[in-house]
């Protein structure tokens, strides 16, 4: 299997053999920073590095204003990143002119997070899958016309919705419709930007189970951005947490499910609402509120609503570390794979507030 | 646990026999068909269903808040002994907000953006409980310390658009509290927040209400919501209450195909068959003469497409409307076969 994906690649990179070993995206040291003044910068995106192998799924998640969707963005080059590198099949994309680039969008394409805003409604359905062929590949109109039809049935529509407009579309029909057009010209990579927010329990596990199909039948690569933490659980190998525009855990998702290691990873998953009758977890909550962004804390970015937070937290920042085989922590306080103790009755202490945060931010 | 027994002789709302049409003639949408529930006092009622089904029509209409171009038909809505459609527009007014009250899903929304957040809840005090402005303050500040507002005298001095979602949130929930009103009704009230601050806040509500006594009315298409939180619920589809019982019950002996389709869709890992349930909503501009779910029915029936059937009790407190129920959960009938998702072929 793994031989004939590889003599695969080997043809399509007109005979240059990829290094078999190298991940399909390898992220270094990312930033993308947002000026808002002279003075102030966002930091949304802030020293990321990570890895997606060719054929496996990563699940980034964390809370709204994490830069997620701006890493997700950078990715793909939809914005440009203000520093790092991004290799796509060890080639680097930083670097690469909108003609170069353009080249390879074919073989990386994204679905957005809005089904409905995200389809140009005076477009029929078949016009809108069709546009990434017309845009990005030479097919002409007979090949096109067979590429659409075959997509439109992987994605289980049939042909007659070709002819519907999006707003005559169920919002998981319309999730269908950005799933075709994203892999319509067979792209190796797919981004997907909460791909099931706004989806009703029932549209939704299906959306899950047809992209953890269609994942398998191309051999695709997802970056799946969520805070939907069932919902990447389900799709996903590994897992990747962001707080702060950093990367605080990454590991495969079994085991981050089952044996969180950073604190805030402990604390976003205890405050899932599981199900099940009975199956309520003890919480474990951080102090206070997210600082802004503006004026991200020193050191560890948790550490003012850490409960095991330590003086050296408050001053050294925090290097992804590995504490199992292929599983990375940025903490300090975490050594082993062992639960961290999490002080019954803590009470925050000195933290952030947001006013405070947001009168830094005025000032 | 005493809470999932059948609420008392007198419940605090009932809801009879609901039905609410928008619009009139050929165009017309029925929108609520003979909905009908109990709350008692002190439960926490959920009320689960996907969108359209008709969820905040009910708890609108059961506070005479109809949307415009919405009729109510026929039911009767009778609260703590009192039949509400006799009421006049002055009495409604002084039963909504301190009898029952209403926390919707955007606490911004239902903020005023002009007003300081210490005003507008004096304001909110003061329409129904004759005291000094000062009072009235006092009473606001009391209510921003009980839900665990960090230093309430400054936050009542601003105003809401300084506030994060889930702080706007707590502010929205002391509001609707300020009164100590017998029912809550929360609309969605975590939608759209992130994880941490959906189970903090709900913490918080849930905590509230269980110390004062307040029968909670918890809106919500989140089955995790309804796991934690509740101990009741009642699921709808298409205006139609399907299935009315203990959450114990609902979770793990659901009746209706469709709630046992929708329990299916939880993603539990190595789930093997699942309940295919999703599809388009339903038209509700034409009336169908039987059951309403049946175009999604995996287990329907001729029976099914000819006569509606009646919301019947199948054991003691347990309500599913559902001609085949009875042998959906005796296992009599499996889920029929149907075309699995199959993996695509590769051709690149």
């Amino acid at each position: 299997m793994s031989e004939r994906r590889t003599a695969a690649d080997a043809a399509r990179n007109n005979g240059r053999p990829a290094d078999p070993a190298a991940p399909l995206v390898r992220v270094r040291a990312l930033m993308r920073h947002f000026s808002l003044d002279r003075r102030h910068r966002v930091k949304a995106v802030d020293g990321v590095d990570l890895d997606i192998p060719k054929g496996t799924a990563l699940g980034l998640v964390g809370e709204s204003g994490s830069g997620k969707t701006t890493l997700g963005r950078c990715l793909l080059r939809l914005i440009d990143p203000s520093d790092g590198s991004i290799e796509f099949e060890g080639r680097e994309l930083t670097d690469l002119g909108a003609r170069d680039m353009r080249a390879l969008r074919s073989r990386m394409q994204m679905v957005f997070q809005d089904p409905l805003g995200s389809l140009d409604p005076r477009q029929r359905v078949f016009s809108i899958v069709e546009e990434p062929l017309l845009l990005l590949t030479d097919a002409d109109r007979e090949e096109r016309r067979r590429r659409v039809v075959e997509m439109i049935g992987h994605v289980r529509l049939s042909e007659a919705h070709l002819e519907r407009y999006p707003h005559q579309l169920s919002g998981g029909q319309q999730q269908r419709v950005g799933i075709a057009r994203a892999l319509v010209t067979r792209p190796e990579l797919c981004v997907l930007d909460e791909p099931t927010s706004a989806l009703d329990w029932p549209v939704r596990a299906e959306i899950l189970e047809l992209l953890a199909s269609l994942r398998v039948g191309f051999g695709l690569s997802y970056l799946v951005i969520s805070h939907d933490l069932a919902a990447v659980r389900r799709v996903c190998d590994r897992i990747a947490v962001m707080y702060m525009g950093r990367i605080v855990e990454e590991g495969p998702t079994q085991a981050l499910f089952a044996r969180p290691a950073h604190p805030y990873t402990t604390a976003l998953l205890s405050a899932r609402l599981e199900p099940e009758v009975g199956a309520r977890a003890a919480r474990r909550r951080l102090g206070g509120d997210v600082p802004s962004p503006v004026a991200p804390p020193s050191g560890c970015r948790l550490h003012p609503r850490c409960p095991i937070a330590v003086e050296d937290c408050r001053r050294v920042p925090q290097e992804l570390l590995p504490i199992a085989a292929d599983h990375r922590v940025a903490c300090m306080r975490v050594t082993g794979d062992d639960a961290i103790d999490w002080p019954p009755d803590w009470q925050p202490g000195g933290d952030l507030k947001l006013t405070d945060a947001r009168e830094e931010t005025g000032g | 646990m005493p809470q999932h027994e059948r609420p008392s002789a007198s419940p605090l709302l009932t809801i009879d026999d609901l039905g609410v049409v928008f619009g009139s003639g050929s165009k017309s949408v029925q929108a609520l068909d003979g909905v009908s529930l109990e709350i008692g006092r002190g439960e926490s009622f959920g009320m689960l269903g996907e969108t359209g089904a008709g969820k905040s029509l009910t708890a609108w209409s059961a506070v005479g808040l109809l949307p415009f171009g919405a009729e109510r038909v026929r039911g009767r809505i009778v609260y703590d002994g009192q039949e509400l459609s006799g009421l006049s527009e002055t009495e409604m007014r002084s039963l909504r907000g301190r009898e029952i009250a209403i926390v919707l899903q955007n606490a911004r929304g239902a903020l005023s953006p002009t007003t300081r957040i210490g005003d507008q809840m004096a304001y909110a005090y003061r329409a129904h409980v004759a005291c000094t402005k000062e009072e009235a303050y006092e009473r606001a500040l009391q209510g921003l310390r009980d839900v665990g507002i960090p230093d309430p005298k400054r936050r009542a001095r601003g105003y809401a658009h300084e506030l994060s979602l889930g702080m706007g949130q707590r502010v929205v929930i002391a509001m609707a509290l300020l009164h100590d009103p017998k029912l809550l009704i929360a609309d969605e009230p975590t939608s759209g927040l992130d994880v941490t601050i959906q189970a903090e806040v709900l913490d918080l509500l849930h905590e509230l209400v269980r110390d004062k006594g307040t029968a909670l009315w918890l809106i919500t298409h989140d089955l995790g919501v309804i796991a934690s939180y509740c101990d009741r619920a009642a699921v709808m589809f298409a205006g139609e209450v399907v299935e009315r019982c203990s959450v114990d019950d609902l979770f793990r002996d659901p009746r209706h195909p469709y709630v046992k389709g929708l329990l299916d869709s939880r993603l539990p890992e190595g789930q093997a068959e699942r309940l295919h349930i999703a599809g388009p909503p339903p038209d509700l501009t034409t009336r169908v003469p039987g059951c309403r779910f049946a175009y999604r029915c995996p287990w329907v029936e001729q029976q099914c497409r000819d006569a509606a059937p009646p919301l019947q009790e199948l054991v003691r407190g347990h309500e599913a409307r559902c001609w085949v129920a009875q042998q959906v959960a005796a296992g009599e009938r499996r889920p029929p076969d149907r075309e699995r998702p199959i993996a695509p072929e590769v051709r690149r």
